[in-house]
């Protein structure tokens, strides 16, 4: 009798089942169709959403036509905060791309969760010269002593004005401030300006802008072991002084506003001044912005202060090591002085390849060889640690925000310095 | 109610008659007017959504922004199955909210039709059971689901995506209550007349169903389609997201366009307006059953 | 032969047992039960289960911690406050659609060309998702580029930051959902009232009552247990809101926004992904949910026997 019932719940679920067979078919036809030719197809994820993203599927479509490995490269493109939010669920569904490119402040957690792989034999490949990577942009990628990324762009914070604004406020279009206390005024007198016109934007997620200002002002997040916070400073609370003076009470910016939005306010010309990365040129070219770009401000005339920051290839745990010489292939390409030259130059960021940087084109390059010299000097934020970017998230971003709106800045600080505190302990 | 107070008026003199009928089409006046400025806030965002769309992307971000542009362009409608796989996502949400309505559409009515028709031990329990089950909302067994999922190996394919969605608990109740209004005496004749019960169910109560059938279809297909939460936490990659999850992750941080967008937005809910448009008795008739009390 | 015989025989009684009402409900119910058991009372079980552990997605270092979890929502002020937006959005949210929808529908209760029209209207954008609904309102209510915003500036307001200002985001949430749903409070409720006896209409004329106490006398109590489901069915959904959150504000500003299932959902399913952590905050929500529904049950049902 009771084989029987099992029999009947059999039919039923095999009736529950049919639709869903069905759309299974339509999923593995596919897997099935390109395992049983002769090229291996790697799938790639990052978080390149802006126009870069255009410069990377171009590059990645004569890579897939023109490399002799037999490789095809299938890309999918997010935006960084998805890309954080699928990424782990992704590894954990053993769904995860074969490689990726991260964001540098994201890299630590993920090696510490034991979820990426070592890179170190990228660079004993044949083809392969260690020697043409600059030592800095090669050791973002280092962590505990071990290569986990190949670089594939080093960034920093960069300044941009809008030159008309400049000319309308009466101010020397090609004289833009040289630190922060001149920002300040510029940005006034841009703001008054009218007709929605901003004076200068500070993102309630620009952390990125935040530890720039922070590191001028010398004020520091961590303490020398990074077991503890080290926020609570005076220096610290200048940085959120000054911020707070410049947009709750002065208005010279929106006081709630997204990176993203605030990117869409610079494109659409109605930003004076504005901290952001190299992905800003092309749109601002294309949106016929008369605009410049410089190094970054100081705390004081003749500083030399920046934040390194770059993206980095990885591979994942759940890929197979099979896999794993048809990445190296495209890390290779990507690697050539060819493609860094046109990353650089299409896409506006500093080289970091020793080949790509003598050429004459990029020294030529206005715009590139100013990211270059701020590159030369810039150092990495609390490299290796892999509460940083949790810091970041759940700490830092959030006390912008109650800064922008204008929260007691020292309780703000100090509470945030309690926050970093139990995250520290709590791993 | 007009023709209920006319009878009344032999009892008024002819001034508070004239006055009367001043006053009721003033307020009939008033009404319309009322109404038709609801019905613009309500179509407003729609249309102002179906007309950017067609604006090329420096007219959206410009400022003081404008309803009307002097140009318009289809290429936002040509750059968004560039820019967000929309295709796929478009098959996706047809394959999930297609297959799930289907199978469920059988599972709620064999269940729903025990419920309702069949005598047996423990129909009680279970009909608490599913009252029961449609109090539980989703969000708070949803992390345990993603873990279960994960170790069945289902996380990121359509069984995973339809095989929790196809029964509710609603649909269940729903069809529980139609199959209890059927005549009486129907399953009894036919049984005498020797159809077994699957073919009473198939051959006699079902046929008899469709305006339930319909409404309970057109209710779990809107569910599906439009739902985000559920999707964005059993899928991984982007080639498998339905539309609402992979629209949502599109306006996260660094996107430059509008555009694409706004055009991905109106393709996303094209298909269940024009259902809408033909189907508009069931839609409501849904609605109205989700209110039904017994 | 005797033995083809007796399994003839045997599949006879066998469909015969099967074929009988009180045995075949088993077999109808069955493929629903064990979906609803497998996918909704095991993982449901399983959130009280994982909440008494530290466990990330990476399934690293899992590690058993008794009530560790639920000692630290009590410090967690934001998950405390997240429990209060959600309260927030609920009072906002819930009362509005009743009220609009229910207005909606006595006043387009006769069935006219013009009224049809605009039911038909009113539920529009009952079909579109929230997730669309939130991108249109995001941009139309963006102070850059939105034009609500701008033409509000020009009738001499300082342009509303909507979605962005700290204390008119929620408002402005709770006002777009009513948008979107009080199509479906309309239709409940317009049920309801086309249900009620026009006998009590013109034995509440002859009273003398005018259209206004006609309402309050005749209608409202008439559709008291439909407004009560609306009333219930909303408060619950209320508790749950997330998509309309998560493609406005995030939770954003300054985490304002943040309801309980956004919470749960960043803490699990973005850095620092603890599922333990996220499961005792979802336990703790079904508790207030569960009580939610039940309470108003209860009085809804004893609110009829009063009425009866």
């Amino acid at each position: 009798m009771r084989h029987g019932l099992m029999k009947k719940l059999g039919v039923v679920a095999a009736i529950a089942a049919a639709g869903v067979s069905l759309a299974a078919c339509g999923s593995s036809k596919s897997s099935s169709s390109s395992s049983s030719s002769k090229t291996t197809t790697i799938t790639f994820w990052n978080g390149f959403t802006s126009t870069d993203g255009d410069v990377l599927k171009q590059i990645v479509k004569d890579y897939n036509k023109t490399n002799k490995d037999h490789v095809k490269v299938k890309m999918d493109i997010m935006t960084w905060d998805n890309f954080n939010q699928k990424l782990p669920t992704g590894i954990t569904a053993k769904k995860a791309p074969d490689f990726v490119a991260m964001n540098y402040g994201d890299m630590a957690s993920y090696v510490a969760n034991g979820t990426m792989k070592d890179m170190g034999d990228f660079y004993k490949q044949s083809g392969v010269d260690k020697s043409n990577f600059e030592t800095t942009a090669r050791n973002l990628g280092v962590i505990n002593g071990k290569t986990y990324f190949v670089p594939m762009q080093v960034q920093g914070m960069y300044l941009y004005w809008n030159k008309k604004l400049f000319k309308k406020a009466g101010l020397n279009p090609n004289n833009p401030p040289k630190t922060w206390a001149e920002l300040a005024t510029d940005a006034k007198k841009i703001s008054k300006l009218g007709n929605n016109t901003q004076g200068f934007a500070m993102p309630k997620d620009g952390s990125a802008i935040m530890y720039n200002l922070l590191q001028d002002n010398g004020a520091k997040l961590l303490n020398g072991s990074e077991k503890k916070s080290a926020l609570n400073s005076a220096a610290t609370k200048k940085s959120f002084d000054y911020l707070q003076q410049l947009i709750y009470k002065d208005g010279v910016g929106p006081k709630n506003i997204s990176g993203a939005e605030a990117d869409n306010l610079m494109l659409a010309g109605s930003l004076g001044l504005y901290i952001n990365g190299p992905w800003l040129n092309s749109g601002l070219k294309k949106n016929n912005i008369d605009y410049g770009m410089s190094t970054l401000v100081q705390a004081k005339q003749g500083d030399k202060k920046a934040i390194l920051d770059g993206v980095g290839f990885g591979i994942p745990t759940s890929t197979s090591d099979s896999k794993t010489k048809a990445i190296y292939s495209f890390v290779k390409y990507w690697n050539t002085t060819k493609i860094g030259k046109k990353w650089s130059l299409e896409n506006k960021c500093a080289p970091y390849l020793k080949s790509v940087a003598a050429n004459k084109d990029i020294k030529a390059d206005k715009l590139v060889s100013t990211m270059y010299k701020q590159i030369g000097y810039a150092k990495p934020y609390y490299p290796g640690n892999k509460n940083m970017s949790n810091i970041t998230t759940n700490v830092i971003n959030p006390s912008i925000e109650k800064v922008l709106a204008g929260s007691n800045t020292t309780s703000t600080m100090k509470s945030a310095s309690k926050q970093i505190d139990s995250t520290l302990s709590g791993n | 109610m007009e023709a209920r107070t006319a009878d009344t008026t032999e009892l008024v003199d002819s001034t508070k008659k004239s006055n009367y009928h001043r006053n009721k089409v003033i307020k009939s006046i008033i009404f319309k007017v009322i109404m038709s400025l609801l019905i613009l806030i309500v179509v407003f965002p729609f249309l102002w959504l179906l007309l950017s769309s067609f604006k090329y992307e420096k007219d959206i971000i410009t400022y003081p922004p404008h309803i009307f542009s002097g140009k318009y362009t289809f290429q936002n409608y040509i750059k968004v199955w560039d820019t967000i796989p929309l295709l796929g996502y478009v098959k996706n949400t047809v394959i999930f909210a297609g297959a799930t309505m289907l199978i469920s559409l059988v599972l709620d009515s064999m269940t729903g039709y025990a419920l309702a028709r069949m005598e047996f031990k423990g129909k009680t329990a279970f009909y608490y059971f599913v009252m029961v089950s449609m109090m539980i909302p989703f969000m708070v067994y949803m992390i345990p689901l993603f873990i279960e999922m994960n170790k069945m190996n289902l996380l990121d394919t359509y069984t995973g995506l339809i095989v929790p969605r196809a029964t509710t608990a609603f649909g269940i109740f729903m069809m529980r209550s139609n199959f209890v209004g059927l005549p009486r005496d129907l399953d009894e004749a036919a049984r005498l007349d020797g159809l077994n019960e699957w073919r009473i169910f198939t051959k006699i109560m079902l046929p008899l169903s469709k305006p339930t059938l319909m409404a309970l279809a057109v209710f779990t297909l809107t569910n599906n389609w439009n739902d985000l939460l559920y999707p964005l936490i059993l899928t991984t990659t982007s080639s498998m997201r339905t539309l609402p999850a992979g629209l949502a992750l599109f306006t996260g941080q660094h996107i430059s366009f509008y555009g694409p967008v706004m055009a991905g937005a109106v393709i996303s809910m094209l298909p269940l307006f024009i259902i809408y448009i033909f189907a508009q008795k069931y839609f409501v008739q849904g609605s109205a059953m989700s209110g039904m009390k017994e | 032969m005797e033995e083809i015989d007796t399994s003839v025989s045997k599949k006879r009684s066998f469909f015969r047992f099967w074929n009988q009402p009180k045995h075949a409900a088993y077999l109808f119910m069955a493929p629903s039960i064990i979906i609803l058991l497998f996918f909704m009372v095991i993982p449901l079980i399983g959130t009280l289960g994982l909440s008494f552990f530290n466990i990330n997605i990476f399934f690293t270092g899992t590690k058993f911690v008794g009530l560790d979890n639920f000692v630290q929502f009590f410090h967690d002020q934001r998950a405390i406050n997240s429990m209060w937006h959600t309260v927030y959005f609920t009072l906002l949210e819930t009362p509005t659609q009743v009220i609009v929808g229910t207005v909606a529908a006595a006043a387009l209760s006769r069935t006219t060309l013009f009224n049809r029209f605009s039911r038909s209207v009113f539920y529009v954008p009952v079909i579109c998702s929230l997730t669309t609904s939130g991108i249109i309102f995001s941009m139309l209510l963006d102070p850059n580029i939105g034009w609500i915003p701008y033409v509000l500036h020009q009738f001499g307001m300082s342009t509303p930051q909507f979605f962005r200002d700290a204390s008119l985001a929620m408002p402005s949430i709770a006002a777009m959902t009513v948008w979107k749903n009080f199509g479906v409070t309309m239709t409940i409720m317009l049920t309801a009232i086309q249900a009620i006896s026009p006998s009590l209409y013109e034995s509440a004329e002859m009273d003398g009552a005018n259209k206004q106490q006609q309402f309050f006398h005749v209608t409202i109590p008439q559709i008291i247990p439909s407004l009560g489901f609306c009333v219930m069915t909303n408060l619950i959904g209320s508790m749950q809101v997330f998509d309309q959150i998560y493609v406005t504000t995030a939770g954003g500003p300054e985490f304002k926004t943040e309801s309980a299932v956004q919470y749960i959902y960043s803490r699990g399913f973005s850095a620092p992904y603890q599922l333990g952590y996220a499961s005792a905050v979802a336990t703790i929500l079904f508790v207030i949910i569960a009580i939610l529904s039940v309470s108003s049950n209860l009085y809804m049902s004893h609110k009829e026997k009063q009425m009866r």
